[in-house]
Formats: C-alpha cells, structure tokens, sequence
C-alpha cells in the first residue's frame, strides 16, 4: 500500500500526467476529432496524413476523449490529488503548529513578551498556541497554508464531477418550426449521453407555439425568447416559454434555448419534367437590415449544395413583419451554378429548377438536458479560486521567538513564500522591536 | 455613426502617438539614466491611458456592447488592461518599475495593430449578453497583463544574467528578477484558471454545456496545465533561474497561441465573432 502511495504521489508522476495530459490535448487540436468535426473534414486529412493513419488508428486519436487510456490518465490523476490533498492537509497543519526555525538567522531580540506581542499585534500577526512556555508563535495569514490545499481539493472535486457528468450525462436537441409538435416516441434531431446513461426519454410531446425575437433600437436581436408546450402520456399539458440565457426546469430536465434560431422558408422546386421536391430550411437569424442571415443544406434529391442568405426585409425598413429577401444559390463545392433571390409568393430560375418561396416561419432550437453533479463542479470551482488566492497573494509569515535564559526572546522571521516581497514587513518588524528594546 | 466612427478613429491614433511618446522617453531615461525624462514617461503613458479610457467608452456607449467582440475592440481593451494593470501593480510592488520598458510598447504595438483591422460594429448574439462573458473575458485580460509582467522579469533575467552592465545594473538583483517573475507567473496562472472557470459557467448558463473541447477551450486547458507544470516545477523540483526563465517564455508562448493564434486561425466558437 505504501509503495502504491509513494509511487501515486511521486513529484515526478504528477509533472509526467500534467505534460502528458497537456500533450495530448495538444495532439487532439492536430487530429480532428469526430464530435467536433465535419465528415468532409476527417475524409481530407486523413487522406493528407496517410503516412500517420497507423498511429491515430492504432490509439483511437480521432475520439480521444472517450478512450480507456486516456479515461486511466484522468483517473490516475484523480487518485494522485486525492492522496495529495490528505498529504496537503497533514502539511499545512504541521506548519501551522510548528515552530522550529529551520535555516532563518534570528532578526533581532526582543525585551519582553508584551512588547512583541505588541508589535504582532500592530502587524496582523496572530499569536498562535505552541505547547512551549519558551517559545511564542505569530503568523500573519494563517490560511494561507492551506492555500495548496484548498487548490488540490477543487481539483478533486471538479476532475470526480467532471467524470461523473460524463458518464451518467445526457441531453436531446430538438430543432423546431413555429407550430410543429414532436410525438412520442420523440425523435431527437441530436442526442448524446455518457456510458452509464440511456438516452433522453422525454414523457410526452413537445409543441413549439411560438418564438418571439425583440430587436433593440439598432435592428440588432436583443431578447430571443420561445413558448414551449408538453403534453404527458395522461394528458396533461404544461407550458412554458425558454429564452436564451434563461434556463426552465421541467420534471428534473433543464430546457436551454440555444443561439441558435430564426426564419424558416417553405420552397417549392420543380424541375422542367414535372418533378417537384419541398424543402423547409431554418435560415439563422439576421442581426440587422444590412446583415444577412446564411445557411448551406445538402439536398437529398441534388448532388449540389444550396446555400442561403436573408435580409428581413427586401426594402431594408423593419425587422419584423416586413417582406424578407431570400438568395438562394446552388453551389457544386465552391462553384457557383446558379442563383435566385426570392420573396414570398414569388418564384425564380435556379438552373434546372423553378424554385418558389412558399412562406416564412419561426425557427428555434431547443437542449434539453439532464445532469447531476454540476453543483459539485460549481463548488470546487470556488474552492479552487479560494485556494489560488489564498497560495498567491497571502503567504503565512511567521514570527517565532525563543525565551533566552536572560528572559530575552530571539526573534526570527520567515514567509512561507515570495520572501524577497515581504523584505520590508521584516525589516520594520525588526526595527520597531530594536526601539522598544533600546527604550 | 459615422462621426463617432471618425472620432474613435481618431481618438485611438492619438493615443497610439502618445503611448510611442511614452514609449521613446522610458526607453531613452531607462537607457541613458535619466530620471527626469523617464518621470516624463509616465506622464505621457498616464495622459494616453486616460484618453484610451475616454476612446474606449465612447466606442461602448456607440456599440452597446463592451470591447470584446471585434477584433479591433479585443486588442484596444487588451492594450488598456496592460497599461492599467501595471500602473495598479506598480503601487502594490514598486520595484516592477522597469516592467515599463516593455508593457508600454507592448501596449502601442497592440493598439496599432488593431487599428489595421474593420472597425465595423459587430452585434452581440443574446447568449452573450451574460454577466459571465464579462468576468470571463476580464480575467483573461488580466491575466494576459500579469503573464506580460512576468514574461518581462523573465527576459530582464536572462539579459541580465547574459551581461550585467549599462541599463541593466539599475534592474534588481537575479533572484529577485527570477522571484518576480515566478510570482506573477502565479498571478497570473490564477487568473487564467479562474477566467476558464468563469467561461464554463457560462457555458453551462447558455449552451447547457460547461465543457465541449472547442479548440480554444483546449488550447486554454493547455495552457493552465504547461503553467502548472511550470509553478510545479519551481515548487518542488528548485527550477530557477535561466531554465526557469526559458520555460515561462515557452509558456507564455503557448498563451498567446491561445488568446489569438485559436481566435483567428481556428474554427471555434470562440473564433466566430473574433473573425
């Protein structure tokens, strides 16, 4: 068990698990991963990196951060902060009651117990008990000794959440029309979960009644906000309206209203041999009369890409209500075949294709999200700034004295860090005891 | 608009000519010892962080958002906070005196450099209208002015060490340089941390996420841990001086990687409105 113990918190294990960890990070930026990368992307490296194919195969580097070894490195390191707080904790008490001097010359004498009492006192030092009638203890920020200590044990507590929301995490993306209802069982349009989790299962099903997008007096979307309905298997229905940077809690979800939303368009295509095809594409939302909203979405029935813009209004006038532009264009990887700018009820060529704006609608994107554990992960994110405030900017200084056979004291000074900072706090100290011995 | 837009414009090259006049003169009194030329350097960095100020809150009250969503707006700010953050360490610790000699043309190179990109008004989405962006994205500012602090004890050390003569006897004793830079190292390693604390919490606030591997999260995460390594390494391996010196800089390298080599280079979240 000691070896364990010993080997878990050797100083150069720790150093080894931060450069590997950071190292790897760095190799997951070089390799694109899947959860963040598009199909296209992935195809093209890898065929620029052929030579490398055997090594990112062999180690699974395209999901790095699902891979049982790296999954052993974070535990590795949970288990040595774990020991390591204990050890910080057994330190920091040590400290705190020792009083030996170590290598420190005494600084001065002191006459009397009172006067440098006095002068801890008139310094913020705190007189702190040692079990010796010989020896008198002062420090000056006491708790700064646990600064290490504090910081470990936000570590600890934000690395074991952080896995624990992995793990047993999971949530369900819902992109929705104005007016459309998800039945059950409810398709997610995207849905993740940890290993240890099922998928999200809502109990019902989902209506979006309406998203309501208010625009500062700039034309820029200031409030974005949807009204959400769900109906349970009895029937019962309850509704509430989501907005961005407003979190609604249904039946132990957490409901987010993403950034992103904004105007759906109803297009007709129909080509010159009678085919006709119906496509509904959620644009995102435009941020001024002059800035346009852009989307590019695959075609099941083309081999081309239709990539959008829109104005809210064509005339340039109002954000809301208006008649909105939409150009639409159809793009063999960056090359242009054709283009059309369409209104509502009008029509336009696109190469083979007469296309015609049908209607407009209100899109918004919903998470709903279900995870516990991150009250653990807020908790050792403040214990971890309580502690690295603590470790930087107050380190302990102590005053330690030593009762002569004359009944002097032999005064020492030290910091627990950064002494060369606390030079004059010493000297002062020293100067002010040397007046009170003289007088 | 357009007045303003002159104005800002206008504003900011001022502050650009007074901060290279801060800038000549703290070199020049630095360089040849003369005390009163460099008190005059402080005067102009002073006058031209005050007017930096005034261009900046103009500029706010015009875009309604802080300075933080265009390019211009990220560097202007970033310039500001290192020329307010070493004259507010300057009174906690007056002997980062000569941290001068590079935080005050590290400022109107950053300043001069955001005034070649589009001053154009760019909108702030609604998830960002959360008090979080906003301590998120000022403590990495800070830290950005400590680490700079720091870095700059690093090169004095290693100057100094190289050859101890002309300007560089007026610096402080190697061990202090090396214990300076080792402190602001950890100021600022403090701040990086918490600003990525911050940033998850309002990620989690808006996205429903406090963590997704966006490369600039990564890059950040990186970042923390080289700069643990680091504080690691002096704590309890005694690494000090020269290699000590070397290893922040390489740092310090990796974090401005992250503040803007991953906003401009990278397709993040943090990179779409930087663009």
């Amino acid at each position: 068990m000691n070896i364990f113990r010993k080997l878990i918190t050797a100083r150069r294990l720790s150093l080894g698990l931060i450069l590997f960890l950071a190292g790897m990070m760095y190799v997951s930026t070089l390799v694109p991963q899947e959860m963040g990368s598009s199909p296209e992307g992935i195809a093209e490296w890898r065929h620029k990196h052929e030579a490398l194919l055997w090594l990112v195969d062999g180690f699974k580097l395209y999901r790095m951060y699902v891979q049982p070894w790296f999954a052993a490195a974070i535990l590795l390191a949970l288990a040595a902060l774990v020991i390591t707080t204990f050890d910080q904790i057994a330190a920091a008490r040590r400290k705190l009651y020792s009083t030996g001097c170590g290598v420190e010359d005494p600084v001065v004498e002191a006459s009397s117990e009172q006067a440098l009492r006095s002068v801890a006192r008139s310094r913020w030092y705190l007189s702190l008990h040692t079990g010796s009638q010989d020896k008198l203890k002062f420090v000056r920020n006491p708790w700064g000794y646990f600064g290490n200590t504090l910081l470990h044990l936000g570590m600890v507590l934000v690395v074991s959440a952080s896995l624990y929301v992995a793990v047993t995490g999971r949530q369900g993306v819902l992109i929705m029309i104005e007016g459309e209802t998800r039945g059950t069982p409810l398709h997610w349009d995207l849905s993740e979960y940890g290993i240890l989790a099922s998928p999200l299962v809502l109990p019902g099903t989902v209506r979006l009644d309406k998203v309501r997008v208010n625009f500062d007096g700039k034309n820029r979307p200031a409030a974005v906000s949807s009204d959400v309905t769900i109906t349970d298997g009895s029937g019962s229905a309850e509704s509430f309206s989501a907005s961005i940077n407003k979190i609604i809690r249904y039946r132990g979800l957490r409901v987010y209203h993403a950034a992103q939303y904004g105007d759906a368009f109803s297009l007709e295509f129909s080509d010159g041999e009678g085919r006709r095809h119906l496509e509904k594409i959620p644009v995102q939302q435009s941020t001024g009369l002059d800035n346009a909203g852009y989307g590019d979405f695959d075609l099941t029935w083309s081999p081309h890409v239709l990539s959008t813009k829109y104005y809210a209004d064509a005339d340039r006038k109002k954000m809301t209500g208006g008649k909105p532009q939409l150009v639409v264009r159809l793009l063999d990887k960056s090359r242009e075949l054709a283009r059309a700018s369409l209104t509502p009820g009008n029509s336009g060529i696109l190469g083979n294709y007469r296309v015609r704006l049908l209607g407009v609608e209100k899109w918004a994107k919903l998470i709903f999200v279900d995870i516990g554990g991150m009250a653990v992960i807020f908790a050792g994110f403040g214990i971890i700034m309580i502690g690295g405030v603590v470790q930087y900017t107050v380190p302990p200084r102590e005053l330690i004295a030593i009762r002569q056979q004359d009944g002097r004291y032999l005064v020492y000074w030290r910091a627990a860090a950064f002494k060369e900072f606390y030079m004059d706090e010493r000297d002062s100290i020293t100067r002010e005891l040397q007046k009170e011995a003289a007088s | 608009m357009k007045s303003s837009l002159e104005l800002f414009m206008a504003g900011n090259w001022a502050v650009v000519i007074v901060y290279v006049l801060a800038t000549i003169a703290n070199v020049s009194g630095v360089l040849f010892s003369n005390e009163r030329i460099e008190r005059i350097s402080y005067r102009f960095a002073g006058s031209g962080l005050a007017l930096h100020t005034g261009v900046i809150a103009l500029w706010w009250v015009e875009v309604g958002h802080g300075p933080y969503m265009a390019p211009n707006e990220v560097l202007s700010s970033d310039a500001w906070v290192i020329m307010a953050c070493y004259f507010a360490f300057l009174k906690l610790y007056p002997r980062i005196k000569p941290v001068s000699i590079l935080a005050f043309p590290a400022s109107f190179l950053m300043l001069a450099l955001s005034m070649f990109y589009n001053p154009g008004i760019r909108t702030l989405p609604a998830t960002f209208r959360s008090i979080w962006l906003i301590i998120h994205i000022g403590l990495y500012k800070i830290a950005l002015a400590t680490l700079v602090i720091s870095c700059a004890f690093a090169i004095f050390y290693l100057l100094k060490k190289r050859k101890d003569s002309g300007w560089l006897l007026r610096l402080p004793a190697l061990e202090v340089l090396d214990i300076y830079s080792y402190r602001f190292a950890g100021f600022g390693f403090i701040f990086w941390t918490i600003g990525m604390l911050a940033g998850s919490i309002w990620a989690h606030q808006s996205w429903g996420r406090f963590w997704g591997w966006d490369p600039t999260e990564t890059w950040a995460l990186i970042t923390c841990l080289m700069f643990g390594a680091y504080l690691h390494l002096r704590r309890f391996f005694r690494l000090q001086g020269t290699r000590a010196s070397w290893f922040f800089i390489a740092c310090f390298f990796i974090s401005l990687v992250s503040l803007f080599g991953m906003a401009t280079l990278n397709g993040s979240i943090h990179s779409e409105y930087f663009k």
